[in-house]
């Protein structure tokens, strides 16, 4: 029945009508991860227990249950979430059979919604990239075009979400992690405000910039996920006290009046003319459904990278100083001492990207560098913070590319170490102000790869940005889920 | 600033390999480079009274985890604790 190219708000309601099964629901996506698999390398572990997860659900329905709207719906998890029995590696050779004894805030409440965990996907290492190139383990291919990569870090679940082997996932995002592989694989991807869903059980990187999203096929779904994770968490001291509504029951395409700004700086020379095309004809469609379309200005964007830089190596050095080989995690043998142990340990634990942004970190947060950057890089983010929350008074939401070009093939990072970081520019802006941004799919190049639009708004404004991003959806007439595999 | 490679590494607990160090230095140096280039803002830091965490209260929770469970993912232990190699120099 190819249930798997259904979208979870679909799945839900023909759960309800007794018109399929969770079980096959789950036998289809399986099926589908046995064909499509080999081709994308998503996951880096498939879960054993699918069948019996979708079995309860099936009985607790056919008990009478009231369930969650997402019971049964299949679900994939970026691998630097903690999933209690199931080995959680961040695609690193230091975490390769690390088996966390409990779950994420995030997972158990996937679990408690009757979410069918299906498995865990790939990323690069600890999610420092943006092509799923620096896994330890595989390299995941791009479901449109499988000689281009999906995007990062999160790139194994937008290539499940695309490729059809989920029905939606969960990413991280700390400088684009979930919004750039959405857009290059031609899904939704939603970074909530930082605050809004609990990093406890989230394996950290950036603690101040980490924050989990959620990923796929439609607007509403992607509402879905959100709506089930966000909440209020005391296990995460930065978890913020505060309610949250239904957001997909909420959703609405009615954006008469709606201030979408543009900020120029987005559309530099840097950003490639098909995807300036791409999110400008994005922009005159929504005015055309009636918002009110003005080009601002945001003079401290092209500074934005260079803050987030420093401010998450910094972090990635003090979080990944854990990785001792002591507790958990690989450790190196033939040792002669506990300082030897710990270098060697590290030193093969980690990749070079790793090991990079980790010196990086050590670097900007030494005593002679310290006020030259590190603390003029916290000082140009409360300028960055102060010049959205001056564009929020004049509009709703800010609309811009995602990534200055789509995907590109293997290897480009590699030989352009710069461009690694630099292509971030539109993304990274969002997780230094902790805002909440949304990626949608809005056209495609001449070779035929998916090009992403990102909506921005203020602090809490989920509902706002997944309006507007409903409303797009709904204009274009939907997202079609294509790709070559 | 100059990029030191061998002594960031010594600080993080790291070795890179001799054949790498030319490579690693030359791309950090550009990132660090580009990463220098912010401008002096008139500003200063003050912590975010508005959005302060709230401190939990500090009482004694039952832990959820067994002695066990922790132990679990640990390369070495002994004796019901995590064992690392010899730290004290045996005299001759």
């Amino acid at each position: 029945m190819k249930l798997y190219r259904k979208t979870a708000s679909e799945l839900s309601a023909m759960l309800r009508k007794r018109e399929c099964s969770a079980a096959e629901i789950c036998k289809d996506t399986l099926a589908r991860i046995h064909v499509a698999e080999d081709r994308i390398g998503a996951y880096i572990t498939q879960c054993e227990d699918v069948m019996q997860q979708a079995q309860k659900v099936d009985k607790a329905l056919a008990a009478g249950e009231v369930l969650h709207p997402l019971a049964g719906i299949p679900v994939a998890v970026k691998d630097n979430i903690s999933t209690k029995g199931i080995r959680t590696t961040c695609a690193s050779r230091m975490l390769e059979h690390y088996v966390p004894p409990y779950d994420a805030t995030v997972i158990e409440k996937l679990r408690r919604a009757g979410m069918i965990l299906i498995g865990k996907t790939n990323l690069d290492e600890f999610a420092m990239g943006a092509s799923t190139e620096t896994s330890y383990f595989k390299k995941t291919h791009n479901p449109h075009n499988t000689e281009y990569v999906p995007g990062g870090s999160s790139g194994g679940s937008a290539a499940a979400v695309a490729a059809g082997e989920t029905i939606l996932a969960l990413g991280s995002d700390t400088g684009g992690s979930v919004r750039q592989p959405a857009a290059f694989c031609g899904i939704v991807g939603l970074k909530p405000t930082y605050g809004s869903v609990s990093r406890y059980g989230l394996i950290a990187y950036a603690s101040s910039l980490d924050q989990i999203g959620a990923m796929g096929r439609s607007v509403h779904d992607t509402a879905m996920l959100y709506s089930l994770i966000c909440g209020y968490d005391k296990m995460d001291a930065t978890s913020v006290q505060k309610s949250y509504p239904d957001f997909a029951a909420a959703c609405s395409a009615d954006i008469r009046g709606l201030r979408i700004g543009v900020p120029k700086e987005y559309f530099g020379d840097n950003v490639h003319p098909a995807v300036q095309a791409a999110v400008w004809k994005g922009i005159r469609l929504l005015e055309r459904g009636g918002a009110v379309v003005k080009e601002i200005s945001f003079p401290s964007m092209e500074y934005a990278v260079n803050a987030y830089y420093i401010i998450a190596s910094a972090e990635a050095s003090s979080n990944l100083a854990r990785y001792d080989g002591v507790r958990y995690g690989f450790r190196a043998e033939k040792t002669d001492s506990l300082t030897d142990m710990y270098v060697k340990t590290r030193s093969l634990g980690f990749g070079d990207e790793v090991k990079r942004r980790i010196m990086l970190g050590t670097f900007v947060l030494s005593t002679e560098c310290y006020d030259a950057y590190y603390k003029k890089a916290l000082l140009m983010q409360r300028r960055i913070k102060q010049e959205f929350a001056d564009a929020f008074q004049m509009c709703d939401v800010l609309i811009t590319p995602v990534y200055p070009t789509a995907a590109f093939q293997p290897g480009a990072l590699a030989e352009h170490p710069l461009m690694r970081y630099t292509g971030d520019i539109c993304t990274v802006p969002a997780n230094i102000a902790g805002l909440p941004a949304i990626s949608v799919p809005c056209g495609m190049t001449e070779q035929g790869l998916p090009i992403g639009m990102q909506i921005t708004g203020p602090h809490f404004a989920e509902q706002t940005i997944l309006n507007a991003a409903y409303a797009y959806e709904t204009l274009c007439g939907g997202f079609p889920m294509g790709g070559a595999v | 600033m100059k990029i030191d490679i061998a002594h960031l590494a010594g600080l993080a607990h790291l070795h890179i390999d001799k054949e790498q160090l030319p490579q690693f230095e030359k791309d950090m140096q550009a990132i660090a480079d580009m990463m220098g280039q912010l401008p002096e803002l008139d500003d200063i830091l003050e912590p975010d009274a508005e959005n302060a965490m709230p401190l939990r209260a500090d009482v004694p929770e039952e832990n959820k985890f067994t002695r066990d469970e922790l132990l679990a993912n640990a390369p070495c232990t002994e004796s019901g604790c995590f064992a690392v190699p010899k730290i004290v120099e045996q005299e001759a």
